[in-house]
């Protein structure tokens, strides 16, 4: 043992401070850095193991201290359950959102929705055939003009929402697609890292967050491998092993709604049907395959039950003239539905050939009731009745959406919580740590002061 | 013990801020609409019952216009017929002066161009028009129950209106059923007979039937009238009903959203004044 081992003993532990003070300084400088993950430094004493000295004597030799590693903070199945609370809340989100739009568009419960107009086109139907003249007729004329552009531009905004959702979707697989080739090449980087000995800890950062964004936009499944790489798979089928993406993510389906109820929009990763049970695309695709369908449909089925219920009384009366009733309404569909009639001449008021009465009319106004409506379809719901179902079943299932996004929020906040409790910086304990590191150098400086003097004492001697 | 850091205590307060936020916009959003339902997924339930409602408001509107038309047809109706039975009448006392007897043939010349002046003034009465119908016409094509040559055109359909959901009422009088078939030629026959001297006591009794066919008609117009009258009471009461159950189901109960509004705006001052506290003193305060 001598004096110069004293001195690089202090100098171990001046290196040793200096650099956890640089981690801790890296630490409260990334306080607030959305994925920074906390470090520390792993500290070990240096010291030979005390051998039975056969000449010399010696026991113990004491080298000091040395940074052995910077250790990451973070516990990856807390930020594995944030990941998947993150993936089905953007799930829920995803479905909620094109029908809260399409609830918009419907301004129900209102004097000003399609059940308003539906009640007003049957109430003209009555007063014309009190009254039998032209104003009473233009009257049905417009009403039903009103009604018909209603169901156009509700069939219109629908088709508009899906286009919109599509986009997303299709915005979704690029986006999931360079967060796979991110994943890839982080994967090597953090390989070449780790064989180097080079601290790869931000560029793990990087790999959590790109492995987050695939969490919540497909619900991504993440392997973590020996060798500190992670693959990727989207229900069962792998998008990236280790260094190379495997396959690509593939969006399919029709490009507008009017197939869609036939032709499904799915996903491929390299062939294969991935389907994806939470992250956004889960909930883009039963939007764009159930729930966006669904409304369509059921707008035609009141367009059609419109159609058929009008036309068919319409066309058993006669004109004033005393010809008979042609269709009221053409086309067919939400998105065709139009008033045939320009000319209140050509309405079937009359019930009888050659007569002025207004029964025909009136009768035509009683489609207002459900019951009669039904009756004249055969069975078949009326038209208030279809719409009022749309809309009752459209909010019920948009409400309990929103109530499970309340709780699925609630529980994001939770597991979000643990990570940042477990991975996010404390200051006061960094603080806590600085004062203990500056003091720490304070002390190995104060180690070499003394050996120093330990050295003049020597030096001194002799003179 | 479960390890707080700055981030996690920001989290914390920022989605209890945006939790409270969110609550205070649901209030603020129902104090200031008025309504408890914005949307139908706030009450899917209401939603639907409102819905209904709303339709059925609809077809007590159209009842209600319905009942008004009736009102208007049956007084035309109703003045008609009793300006028809005092005309009617005033032929029948014509008549009786001159069964009388012993009239000279001046007298009877001038009680005959008499009938003669009346029976136009009738015939105009049966033509007497609704909105351009001829109210005892039926659903005839012309716009006339009795033609220029006396002849009655009226077709005898009846014109109904629905007054409420169950009950339809006539709004017309089938001209057949008051005489209105013959009144021209017997309105000739009389005016002839008395120019010949002696109006036989058949004529009479034509009037009479007549005359009872008006009553009878009256009547009948005068029981439709009210049992409109009834259903109307009734239509505007329903919907005084509806409206104020359409008011209770979908408008906010203002003093309830007003309380709310202000424990939530305390709530969110609170959480406002906390978020802003929790990250003033640190460890650093106390170092030097």
């Amino acid at each position: 043992m001598s004096i110069n081992s004293i001195l690089y003993n202090g100098y171990s532990g001046l290196n040793a401070a200096q650099q956890a003070l640089n981690v801790i300084g890296q630490n409260v400088a990334n306080a607030n850095t959305e994925g920074y993950t906390r470090q520390r430094v792993d500290l070990a004493a240096l010291q030979t193991t005390p051998s039975p000295g056969l000449y010399t004597g010696h026991g113990t030799q004491f080298n000091g201290v040395e940074v052995t590693n910077v250790e990451r903070i973070k516990n990856m199945f807390l930020q594995a359950s944030a990941d998947q609370a993150v993936s089905k809340q953007s799930a829920l989100q995803s479905q909620a959102t094109p029908l809260s739009d399409v609830q918009n568009l419907l301004n129900e419960p209102s004097d000003n929705g399609l059940g308003s107009a539906l009640d007003t086109f049957y109430g003209a139907w009555t007063t014309l055939g009190n009254n039998l003249d032209q104003a009473s007729g233009n009257v049905v004329i417009g009403d039903g003009r009103i009604v018909a552009a209603q169901l156009n531009q509700l069939a219109d905004g629908v088709e508009q929402e899906w286009t919109n959702q599509r986009d997303n979707l299709s915005s979704v697989v690029d986006q999931v697609n360079a967060a796979a080739q991110t994943v890839a090449e982080l994967n090597v980087q953090i390989k070449q890292g780790q064989v180097g000995g080079t601290d790869v800890n931000s560029l793990m950062d990087e790999r959590d967050k790109a492995v987050n964004t695939l969490s919540s936009l497909v619900g991504a499944q993440v392997t973590s491998g020996s060798d500190g790489q992670v693959s990727i798979s989207i229900s069962g089928v792998g998008l990236v092993n280790g260094p190379a993406v495997t396959n690509t993510l593939v969006l399919n389906g029709p490009a507008d709604i009017s197939s869609a109820s036939s032709q499904p929009t799915y996903l491929t990763v390299g062939g294969t049907t991935a389907t994806p049970s939470s992250g956004s695309a889960a909930g883009l695709l039963s939007s764009l395959n159930t729930d966006l369908p669904a409304i369509n449909a059921q707008l035609d089925t009141i367009a059609n039950n419109l159609i058929t219920a009008v036309n068919t009384v319409h066309n058993a009366g006669y004109t004033l003239a005393g010809t008979s009733g042609t269709d009221f309404f053409t086309g067919t569909g939400a998105r065709g539905i139009d008033v045939a009639i320009t000319d209140p001449a050509d309405l079937a008021i009359s019930a009888t050939a050659g007569a002025q009465d207004g029964s025909n009319a009136i009768a035509v106004g009683e489609l207002s009731n459900d019951a009669t409506a039904s009756t004249v379809l055969g069975g078949g719901q009326s038209p208030s009745q279809a719409y009022r179902s749309m809309v009752s079943s459209l909010a019920t299932q948009l409400s309990g959406l929103n109530t499970a996004i309340t709780s699925q929020t609630a529980i994001v906040t939770t597991t979000q919580n643990a990570v940042d409790s477990d991975a996010g910086v404390d200051m006061d304990e960094e603080l806590t740590n600085m004062i203990l590191f500056q003091r720490s150098y304070q002390a190995s400086a104060k180690v070499i002061t003394t050996a120093d003097q330990m050295m003049q004492t020597l030096i001194g001697m002799v003179q | 013990m479960t390890r707080i850091t700055q981030l996690s205590m920001a989290h914390t307060s920022l989605a209890g801020l945006q939790a409270s936020l969110t609550q205070l916009q649901s209030v603020q959003a129902q104090a200031s609409s008025g309504k408890r339902i914005q949307v139908p997924s706030d009450d899917p339930h209401g939603t639907a019952i409102s819905m209904q409602l709303r339709s059925a408001q609809s077809a007590d509107t159209t009842y209600a216009s319905n009942i008004a038309f009736a009102n208007a047809r049956l007084g035309t109706l109703d003045s008609t017929l009793q300006t028809l039975n005092t005309r009617v009448q005033q032929v029948r006392s014509i008549v009786i002066t001159a069964q009388g007897g012993q009239m000279s043939s001046d007298t009877l010349n001038s009680l005959s161009s008499q009938i003669e002046q009346i029976k136009p003034e009738l015939v105009a009465l049966y033509n007497t028009q609704y909105l351009g119908r001829p109210v005892f016409g039926g659903t005839s094509p012309t716009n006339q129950a009795i033609d220029d040559s006396g002849t009655f055109v009226g077709d005898g359909t009846a014109v109904m209106t629905r007054i409420s959901a169950v009950s339809t009422v006539r709004v017309d009088v089938d001209g057949a059923a008051i005489g209105a078939d013959k009144i021209s030629s017997l309105m000739d026959q009389i005016s002839t007979n008395m120019a010949a001297g002696n109006p036989p006591q058949s004529d009479l009794s034509d009037l009479d039937d007549v005359l009872s066919s008006l009553t009878t008609a009256l009547g009948n117009v005068g029981a439709i009238e009210n049992r409109v009258s009834q259903q109307s009471d009734l239509i505007s009461q329903n919907s005084i009903d509806l409206t104020s159950a359409i008011a209770t189901n979908e408008s906010a109960d203002l003093a309830q959203v007003l309380t709310q509004f202000a424990s939530q705006q305390v709530a969110y001052q609170t959480a406002l004044g906390i978020a802003g506290k929790i990250s003033q003193t640190s460890l650093l305060d106390f170092l030097q």
